[in-house]
């Protein structure tokens, strides 16, 4: 016997290697999941009210529209035009309200969820189910034989 | 028997998914483009009308020139651009719609807060004869960056079918009478003064509203819909795939580390 496990994020190719994995032969008894929710950020534990994962970037899209307004006002008056003008102050404005967001929740990247797959199986379905993991992007392997 | 509350429902028209949403920042949308903060919300109906009312009152008003006028400074300028009978009107059409995006975004984080831990059920893929859905998981940055692009861009990628179109026909308006692609093709050949006055700001100062708030709506549904298709994966692979909850534990006899 020998044990696989492979680590996934969480989408369709769980569910596509789950189904290779059938075709293989292995029964429901031999595989068993685990869904790993992301951590919560330490501010969203205290706060029920939002899912445990707040939005990195409301700032930088409100501050480029506000940015980019004005500054494609103010570019009616100077060289270049408002067009270059708007362009480039609502650029500053999305940099700089991404940059207060992050200072609040020290992160930009969005969780994501993963998802743990375990299998036994006879040793000849080992290097099938190994190859199976890594066709459907699994971001790591073990194998106990 | 037919729930009394659903968290999502997915059709050919798109996905439409409950959650919490900021009362603070829809009602900002709403301020930078009444109807943006309704489509945020989903409340696409009340969105689209706002939207549309949004553009012929201020377009009569001469609203976003007046503002241009103001901010370089030529207040006269402003004062004479201004049409105070459309003006007028556009005072309480706007705030009604920072007022009622904000109690909406209320009402609906209540409605969330009852649903929070009941378990999802959802169609992961529906056919139907106007075209086929599934869930999937989408990539927000990719959403907004199309949207920036072109509004309604994002919302195609992220299958809003309605505020996709009711976007691409604002955003094909809006482009086509600020002429801002005939200014930037002056400003690349360097006739820096007439790109300037082929552009028309009543119509160029709603490019950023739209814009930066299409975005917004791709990167937050995009973020939605994946924490929607997380829910249901956790749910089926808990009920299907978990049989034994020591599966990852027992396999080792003790008898076997002995050896």
């Amino acid at each position: 016997m020998a044990t696989v496990i492979g680590i996934f994020r969480s989408g369709l190719q769980v569910e596509l290697s789950l189904q290779a994995l059938k075709r293989e032969g292995l029964t429901r008894e031999s595989i068993h999941c685990l869904f790993l929710d992301p951590p919560r950020s330490l501010q969203s534990q205290h706060d029920s009210k939002a899912d445990g994962r707040t939005k990195k970037a409301d700032l930088g899209f409100i501050f480029a529209t506000i940015f980019g307004v004005v500054g494609a006002s103010i570019g009616f008056r100077m060289l270049l035009g408002p067009i270059f003008w708007g362009i480039l102050s609502s650029l500053i404005g999305f940099l700089l309200g991404l940059l207060i967001n992050f200072c609040y929740t020290k992160t930009f990247k969005e969780q994501t969820a993963f998802v743990i797959i375990a299998v036994n199986c006879p040793s000849r379905l080992q290097q099938t189910i190994e190859q199976v993991f890594t066709v459907n992007h699994a971001l790591g392997l073990k194998v106990d034989s | 028997m037919k729930r009394r509350r659903a968290k999502a429902e997915l059709n050919f028209w798109g996905q439409t998914v409950l959650c919490h949403k900021p009362p603070i920042v829809i009602a900002w949308w709403s301020a930078a483009l009444p109807g943006l903060g309704h489509m945020l919300l989903d409340l696409h109906l009340k969105g689209f009308i706002l939207f549309l009312f949004e553009i012929i009152i201020n377009y009569h008003a001469n609203l976003n020139s007046a503002m241009v006028d103001t901010f370089i400074g030529e207040f006269d300028k402003a004062k004479i651009d201004l049409n105070a009978q459309w003006a007028l009107i556009y005072i309480p059409f706007y705030f009604f719609s920072i007022w009622d995006s904000y109690h909406s975004a209320i009402s609906i984080n209540g409605q969330n807060a009852l649903m929070q831990k009941s378990p999802v059920h959802v169609p992961m893929l529906t056919i139907h004869t106007f075209g086929m859905n599934y869930l999937e998981k989408k990539l927000p940055w990719v959403g907004a960056a199309w949207s920036a692009l072109l509004p309604g861009a994002g919302q195609f990628y992220l299958r809003r079918i309605i505020p996709a179109l009711s976007l691409f026909i604002w955003s094909v308006m809006i482009y086509v009478n600020c002429h801002e692609l005939d200014s930037l093709q002056l400003l690349i050949d360097g006739h820096a003064i007439d790109s300037m006055k082929v552009l028309n700001p009543e119509w160029l100062l709603f490019l950023p509203s739209v814009i930066f708030g299409s975005a917004y709506d791709a990167y937050c549904k995009a973020i939605e819909i994946n924490q929607l298709f997380e829910k249901e994966q956790r749910a089926y692979l808990k009920k299907e795939w978990s049989s034994d909850s020591n599966f990852l534990f027992q396999r080792w006899d003790p008898h076997e580390w002995q050896q």
